[in-house]
């Protein structure tokens, strides 16, 4: 159900507040200062914690980075999923302007952090959140110019992700696949379930509005073109698109058609799960000599074919962690 | 972008001082830049909660004239911060911002609009009303977002003064606009409205539903969610209506925005409700669970929001992630809220058929390094023995496995959810109490311990040293909680009832203890009730009462009841998801939403589990298992059922659930112990000793599982 934030915070790593934008009247900034503050003493490590808390008829959501935390408070019963996503989307708008979001960048640029909560969240609902497009009307101090005469018609546009006007005088398309595999392992070496997330990285320099269209191997859509698939076409087991994407045409013909915004963003993201060999195996022996001395053995193998090098390739060690003596002779790799 | 170096401003500044430098600069002073870092620091203060800064009121509404729009936002900021405690200057501020709400910059425009519906004073919402009437119409799209925005916020200042203008009227007008951000804003407006008051009725015909789905693709992913929502208030007439609106906003799944993805879910799955063809609906369920899955590879946060809302949607429509239990499966880097949240869906989808799996899982889990989490783990295997019958073997040797690693925790869960498995399947496990007896000294929660006693009485027959291993707990019994002397009582009377010689002796014990030396009530009632019911020259009647056959438990007691369930999938992806309670219990001026009737509106075949999952009948229930007991041939019963009578007629006033209660309570004293507290878990009832024997859910529990 609808339902709305009551007000933001930004919090420092003890909890207290940096700055908040109060939205409905409704909660005060003592009362979440003091919530923030008990719940953090009470739960010790900030990355266990529920991120959402209920407390005293106001339900407190967070999410931390850096050394910032960014809360909303709320009564009602209100869209979690999107306030969670809009604290997100609020690290990108800050990151888009201050290039960090930290403490110090919060403090440094309080009044366009001001500003900015004035713009994004209107009486508790999320409305704008692309940094570049924000930053053609509210500009920090090093690009102020006297008044801007209009916001940005993106805002309201049908196409909220791109300014008119945008002139290059090369026009550039960029594409990248960036692929992330995911496995999970038990500890007799199974393959319990592996999945591929990829994403289409895109980056572009067009001039004016460009209406691009993509094409995918995609087996569905090879098969409906009557184009028999050959070992080339995959199955993609979920899709995500960027909001500039036409959901209904691909829904319709595949036709992945849309205008991009200027610069880099995630044209999509994918999942896919396959058996996945893992390009290098590890495997782990423990041997629990004495109460205090434990050997563990970590082997690595590649699996790969032999003419591919790898790059860059960063062994993890899990230090044992919060182990105490009692779960200690538990404890495996 | 570059960084501004503002964190200096931090300091706490002096009324007197600032006042000079606010009005320091004059004419030499171009770009007021002078006067914009005094502002800069007058805001630096309120943000450090320096109250001192509103004696500078009416200095700064001096400057809010300034043609810059930069002092033109800090105080406007000033004035929505400190208004509400000095109204009367605040007024002074009221006829800036009206001037303003005619400025020739829609920027401007919107700016004062939204500060002046900020500021909770009578004399600005009765001022605002009439610039939001007249910028409703602007011809600027941006301010005429603001203004939609604008009467639901004058509405949650003063309610009246919005039904006696035509602000509704006109906002609901805007749902005709053709820029879609002013028709998803106007959306979010009417629903914030429609939630405050009962008396607003917010209903979407065919037509609009389908008109607001068109725009749907031209708004930005925040204007999505808010078409989304309002789409709840369309209830369709008929099947093709339904599904031809399901089949428009399934695309929505493709986006990229998790809130526009769940809150797309929500909406299809309340039209499931009004489509007869169940194939029309399998085919769009089938698009469910991919994004679902899709929702698992997102940050923590998210995915605990996914894997909140995936508990409610298997309940509802189990097909829809039924294969896919592995993709639950606990990262060992997972947060523990996640891992918590996954291991109450791999119980609810283990099946017969994965069962060897998910064992395999559950037993890796309870290795893991957080405490809490293995207790859960293990308790999640105890539970599983008791929803799959057959199930059962693989279950308990996973226990026992487990009690053999010897850590006290481990074996403390096991044996609280070994005595369940006893209660579920009598007659049937005993081999593996010996097993648990070599554990006992490791026992030292009240639980764990309550449960040990109980298993040894329950089996005083079958274990040879019953007796000794009774009196080992006896040797603390004034220390211990509530919970276990209970325990031990009626335990050493289950000993000396199948075997007397070598129980005599410790149930006078305890039988003294309990009712000379306890304070406490139950306790010693117990006591009392034993050792009159001992003490009948019959002794078949007390083997009958105490030893009686217990009520069977159920592992399905998390699940929602029909009614929650239902008022859950109308409200997927919100808080209410997250606590998985109605939503009236956390949010009590809540409007609650309920599915509406209409022609389409498809019956569900299971609407006989609505009677069985309210507590009404089964508490009735209850009492008619106790009058049986009763009826064994208790001394005083004649002038009990006297009694019982008279109270029957006293309480025939009395609304029929509240006096049930009071009739379970009143048997409870004088029913078979060992039997009547185990129901006791699913009625609240002041007299029940619901401590007194094992219950079939642990009270742990009442976080929905485990």
């Amino acid at each position: 159900m609808a339902g709305a934030a009551s007000a933001l915070f930004l919090l420092d790593i003890k909890g207290h507040v940096l700055i908040w934008r109060d939205y409905r009247g409704d909660v005060t900034a003592a009362q979440a200062e003091r919530f923030f503050i008990k719940h953090l003493e009470k739960e010790g490590d900030p990355q266990s914690q529920d991120p959402v808390v209920y407390d005293n008829g106001i339900t407190y959501m967070f999410i931390q980075h850096n050394n910032v935390y960014l809360m909303t408070a709320s009564r009602q019963n209100c869209n979690a999923t999107s306030l969670l996503l809009f604290l997100h989307r609020l690290v990108d708008v800050f990151k888009h302007y201050f290039e960090v979001l930290e403490e110090e960048s919060l403090r440094d640029n309080f009044v366009v952090v001001y500003e900015l909560l004035d713009e994004v969240m209107d009486f508790g609902f999320p409305q704008y959140t692309e940094g570049k497009i924000l930053s053609e009307f509210i500009k920090t101090d090093a690009y102020r110019m006297e008044v801007t005469q209009r916001p940005p018609m993106a805002v309201t546009n049908a196409v909220s992700w791109r300014s008119e006007g945008i002139r290059y005088k090369k026009n550039e398309v960029f594409l990248d696949v960036v692929e992330s595999v995911n496995i999970l392992v038990n500890s007799n070496g199974q393959i319990i379930r592996s999945d591929v997330v990829g994403a289409l990285k895109m980056r572009t320099y067009l001039t004016g509005m460009p209406e691009c269209k993509l094409g995918l191997n995609d087996r569905i859509l090879l098969e409906a073109q009557g184009r028999a698939a050959k070992g080339k076409a995959i199955d993609l087991d979920d899709i995500k698109f960027h909001q500039c994407v036409r959901l209904a045409r691909f829904e319709n013909d595949r036709t992945i058609s849309f205008i991009p915004p200027d610069g880099a963003f995630d044209l999509m993201t994918y999942r896919l799960s396959t058996q996945v060999k893992p390009l290098i195996w590890v495997e782990a022996q423990v041997e629990k000599h004495s109460r205090s001395r434990i050997e563990i053995m970590v082997k690595a193998r590649s699996q790969f074919k032999e003419r591919r090098v790898v790059y860059s390739v960063l062994f993890v060690s899990n230090p044992l962690q919060k182990v105490d003596s009692e779960v200690g002779s538990l404890f495996a790799l | 972008m570059s960084g501004g170096a503002d964190a200096k401003l931090f300091a706490r500044g002096k009324v007197a001082e600032l006042k000079i430098e606010l009005e320091s600069g004059g004419k030499k002073d171009k770009n007021h830049s002078a006067k914009k870092i005094a502002l800069k620091k007058i805001v630096a203060n309120m943000t450090m909660n320096n109250n001192d800064m509103i004696l500078l009121f009416p200095d700064v509404l001096n400057q809010m004239a300034i043609p810059s729009l930069d002092i033109k936002k800090m105080c406007f900021l000033y004035l929505v911060n400190y208004a509400r405690i000095k109204p009367e200057i605040a007024l002074k501020a009221l006829p800036v911002l009206l001037n303003d709400l005619e400025d020739g910059n829609p920027l401007i425009r919107a700016l004062a609009l939204r500060t002046i519906s900020y500021v909770h004073v009578r004399e600005f919402v009765e001022a605002s009303v009439a610039p939001t009437r007249k910028l409703l119409k602007d011809n600027d799209a941006y301010v005429r977002k603001t203004a939609c925005y604008c009467v639901a916020k004058l509405y949650d200042h003063d309610r009246i003064t919005v039904e006696n203008s035509n602000l509704i009227d006109l906002l609901n007008n805007m749902l005709r606009d053709e820029n879609p951000t002013v028709v998803s804003s106007a959306l979010a407006s009417l629903t914030d409205m429609w939630q405050r008051n009962d008396n607003i009725k917010l209903t979407i015909e065919y037509d609009s539903a389908s008109k607001v789905v068109q725009i749907l693709p031209d708004c930005n992913e925040w204007g999505q969610t808010y078409i989304l929502e309002a789409l709840m208030n369309y209830v369709p007439q008929n099947t093709n209506e339904a599904t031809l609106l399901a089949e428009r906003i399934a695309p929505r799944l493709s986006h990229t925005n998790s809130a526009v993805v769940l809150t797309c879910i929500r909406v299809l799955l309340y039209l499931f409700n009004y489509i007869a063809d169940s194939k029309v609906i399998d085919g769009l369920c089938a698009k469910l669970s991919p994004p679902l899955v899709t929702l698992l590879s997102k940050g923590p946060e998210i995915q605990y929001l996914a894997l909140r809302n995936a508990l409610l949607i298997l309940q509802r429509r189990p097909d829809i992630l039924r294969n896919d239990i592995r993709v639950f499966f606990c990262k060992y880097n997972d947060p523990i809220y996640v891992k918590v949240t996954k291991l109450e869906i791999i119980f609810m989808l283990a099946t017969e058929k994965n069962i060897r799996e998910v064992l395999n899982e559950l037993r890796e889990y309870s290795t893991e390094i957080d405490v809490h989490f293995v207790r859960k783990s293990v308790r999640a295997i105890g539970k599983l023995a008791i929803k799959i019958e057959n199930a059962a073997k693989p279950c308990i040797d996973t226990l026992l496995e487990l009690v053999a690693t010897k850590v006290t925790y481990i074996v403390q869960e096991a044996t609280v959810v070994i005595r369940n498995i006893f209660r579920k399947y009598p007659n049937k496990y005993e081999s593996v109490i010996s097993t648990l007896c070599e554990h006992l000294d490791s026992l030292d929660e009240p639980e764990a311990k309550a449960a040990m006693v109980w298993i040894i009485g329950e089996y005083a027959d079958r274990i040879e040293n019953s007796n000794e291993l009774l009196d080992d707990f006896l040797f603390t019994f004034k220390e211990e909680t509530y919970e276990v002397q209970l325990a031990l009582l009626t335990a050493t009377v289950k000993l000396f009832i199948q075997r007397p010689t070598k129980g005599a002796e410790i149930v006078q014990k305890v039988l003294k203890w309990a009712t000379e030396e306890s304070d406490h009530p139950d306790l010693r009632e117990r006591g009392f009730f034993y050792w009159r019911l001992l003490s009948y020259p019959d002794t078949t009647v007390a083997k009958k009462v105490v030893m009686c056959e217990k009520p069977t438990i159920t592992a399905e007691s998390e699940k929602l009841d029909a009614v929650t369930l239902e008022e859950m999938c109308l409200n997927v992806g919100t808080l209410a998801t997250v606590y998985l309670k109605p939503v009236q219990q956390v949010f009590r001026h809540a409007r609650p939403r309920r599915l509406q009737e209409s022609p389409a509106l498809q019956r569900r075949a299971s609407s006989a589990q609505l009677a069985v999952g309210r507590p009404g009948p089964l508490a009735v229930d209850v009492n008619g298992q106790h009058g049986a007991a009763v009826g064994v041939g208790h001394p005083g019963q004649a002038n009990l059922a006297a009694a019982v009578d008279a109270a029957d007629e006293y309480f025939a006033g009395v609304g029929p659930q509240s006096m049930a209660n009071l009739r379970v309570g009143d048997d409870n004293l004088m029913s078979p112990v060992g039997g009547a507290g185990e129901q006791g878990g699913m009625i609240v009832n002041a007299y029940s000793p619901q401590h007194a024997a094992p219950r079939g859910t642990p009270h742990q529990n009442d976080d929905l599982l485990l």
